[in-house]
């Protein structure tokens, strides 16, 4: 660390004369706040899609659609499918397969198992990673103020060695201190709030596709009693 | 296989090198934002220049350029008057009884004339030149004073041009002129000896002496006996002159002369000494009067610091008789106590203690500011006493 006043305090003259451990942590969060960036970039595309197609299903299939070309439509355009076609295309493969004469009640059974397996894997796609922005918004400020903590524990020490003991002396090591603090709040802040936000609209999500499987299982049911 | 390729499927995400880019953005803005929106420039502040003038410039220097300025004008003036004066000098004898009365420039050389052509007119003139040129032109004064050097010198050429013969008659006219002067000296100032010399001056065209007289007279003491023998030659060159042409007038007294040169050298040397064992006895009282001074101030803060360290004393009580401690006390400057040492014990160890406590307890003693008197509470004997009264 440098004591000296009259340098230029830019921020990567302070970033570069901080002391090892304060440099580690601001790596740890420049990565952090980068990799969460992406999630909640992704998680944005990604929920902005499943709602969606979520819309674009719900109103082809309460429009009055054949199941069987609905079905064959997912099943040949399986990349393209949402979240919700996916549950309907489950469900249907099941309940397509026990077909002759077999018991209602089991039938349903099945399908309803697989949507409820398909909802599920769908749920923790959505989820995904969801977790990591929760992770990096509620320890990055404690990791950077460590950091700060860190600078400032070793600015003071510095600052024993002199007879004169002025606030310039101290001044550079808390603000390089200090940008490791600013550093951890810039990741979590956009984190939490990207977390609660996609927190409340997976949730959303889940509630459509939960009420969804049941009424399909409903549909299912009374095309199964007609046969 | 079925389910695994569906599987697969649902992994594939969008937007993932579109997330990316976008996060870097948004980084790159705002690492924009600490770098150039906040300025980080630490601006050092400009260094004070503190010139430390022993004293003060601006108030004393117009005085002193002004008196430059009349100083220096008299120094461009003294080669026009000292050439001027000579001319009136070597010219005189022509204009000498004519030009009584012209510009005060020319006063002091025609004043001369008048003495030495009359006798009564000296006598005015003996008055007359310490008020004139105390009061109407200090200038010439000035500019005369590096003139005399010069002047001298033309004087003596015209001396040689004139010689011996002249010289007679050139030692008359000082005792008209001296006797004349001590009347006025008398009246005019204390000191009778040195003026005669600086009224010779004035009216040899010499006043800066006589400015000297106005002002400082000790100096102008010191003085005469040097610029004596000048200003004689000078008035016996210029009488030397003037008596060419009143050759008829006196008739010489030479030893009387000498005499009176003698006796009046005699009473400066006199009162020079005088004088200087005047300022001398002034220098010893004013001496003895500041060591007074001192010696009460210094009583004052001794006893200051008896009052402050009795004080504090908890005196052990019921010993018997007047028991006497005495400590040898170090002080730092500010009065703080650095070290006591005990010289001699009171015999009663509670004693002594209790006065080392009043010691250490009274610091910062009381200690003059004056840090010459300071000198004195460096280490100092303290002696208390256990009874007060006694």
């Amino acid at each position: 660390m440098n004591t000296n006043v009259t340098q230029d305090l830019s921020l990567f003259y302070l970033v570069g004369s901080a002391s090892l451990p304060v440099q580690l942590v601001m790596l740890l969060l420049l990565i952090a706040s980068l990799v969460s960036w992406w999630f909640i970039f992704r998680k944005m595309f990604a929920i902005r899609l499943a709602i969606k197609q979520s819309d674009e299903f719900e109103n082809t299939f309460w429009r009055g659609v054949d199941l069987n070309a609905l079905y064959h439509r997912a099943a040949g355009a399986r990349d393209m499918a949402g979240s919700m076609e996916r549950i309907f295309e489950a469900g249907f493969r099941e309940f397509t397969k026990h077909q002759a004469g077999m018991d209602i009640g089991a039938i349903m059974d099945s399908t309803r198992g697989a949507m409820r397996a398909a909802y599920q894997r769908e749920m923790d796609r959505l989820e995904s990673h969801l977790s990591f922005l929760a992770t990096v918004g509620s320890v990055s400020p404690y990791v950077g103020l460590f950091g700060t903590v860190w600078g400032i524990m070793n600015s003071f020490r510095e600052l024993s060695n002199l007879t004169q003991a002025t606030i310039a002396h101290v001044a550079p090591g808390i603000a390089e201190a200090l940008i490791a603090t600013a550093m951890g709040l810039f990741a979590a802040i956009p984190a939490v709030i990207a977390y609660n936000r996609y927190a409340s609209d997976t949730s959303q999500l889940a509630t459509r596709y939960e009420s969804f499987m049941e009424e399909l299982s409903n549909v299912l049911q009374r095309r199964a009693a007609k046969l | 296989m079925n389910v695994t390729a569906w599987r697969d499927a649902s992994y594939t995400e969008p937007g993932l090198l579109r997330a990316a880019v976008l996060a870097l953005l948004v980084h790159i803005i705002f690492f924009a934002f600490m770098v150039f929106g906040l300025s980080w420039k630490n601006d050092p502040p400009e260094t004070m220049i503190v010139d430390l003038w022993s004293d003060l410039p601006q108030p004393i220097k117009p005085a002193p350029a002004r008196g430059a300025s009349s100083r220096t004008e008299p120094v461009r003036q003294p080669p026009t008057k000292a050439k001027s004066e000579p001319v009136k000098e070597t010219l005189p004898k022509s204009e000498s009884i004519k030009a009584d009365v012209p510009s005060p420039s020319q006063k002091p050389i025609t004043e001369i004339k008048e003495k030495t052509v009359k006798s009564q007119p000296m006598k005015q003139a003996a008055k007359q030149p310490e008020p004139i040129k105390e009061t109407p032109k200090p200038e010439p004064i000035k500019a005369d004073a590096p003139s005399p050097s010069q002047k001298p010198a033309i004087e003596i050429k015209e001396k040689t041009v004139k010689p011996q013969p002249t010289k007679q008659a050139a030692k008359q006219p000082e005792p008209i002129k001296e006797t004349p002067k001590p009347e006025p000296i008398e009246t005019d100032a204390p000191s009778p000896s040195p003026k005669p010399t600086t009224e010779i001056k004035e009216k040899t065209v010499k006043p800066q002496p006589t400015k000297q007289a106005a002002k400082q007279p000790e100096p102008v003491k010191e003085i005469p006996p040097k610029a004596e023998p000048i200003k004689e030659k000078l008035t016996q060159s210029e009488v030397a002159k003037e008596t060419t042409k009143e050759t008829t007038k006196e008739a010489p007294k030479k030893s009387d002369l000498e005499k009176e040169k003698q006796l009046k050298e005699q009473q400066q040397a006199e009162e020079i000494k005088r004088q200087q064992q005047r300022e001398q006895e002034a220098a010893a009282q004013k001496a003895a009067a500041e060591k007074t001074r001192q010696m009460d101030e210094i009583a004052k803060y001794k006893a200051m610091i008896q009052a402050k360290i009795r004080s504090r004393i908890v005196m052990p009580p019921n010993l018997p008789g007047n028991p006497i401690a005495e400590y040898r006390v170090t002080l730092l400057p500010g009065g703080e106590v650095l070290n006591v040492v005990l010289r001699r014990t009171s015999g009663y160890a509670a004693f002594d203690e209790a006065v080392e406590r009043a010691i250490f307890l009274s610091t910062p003693l009381p200690i003059p500011p004056d840090v010459t008197l300071f000198r004195e509470f460096r280490d100092f004997n303290l002696t208390v006493h256990y009874r007060e009264s006694l």
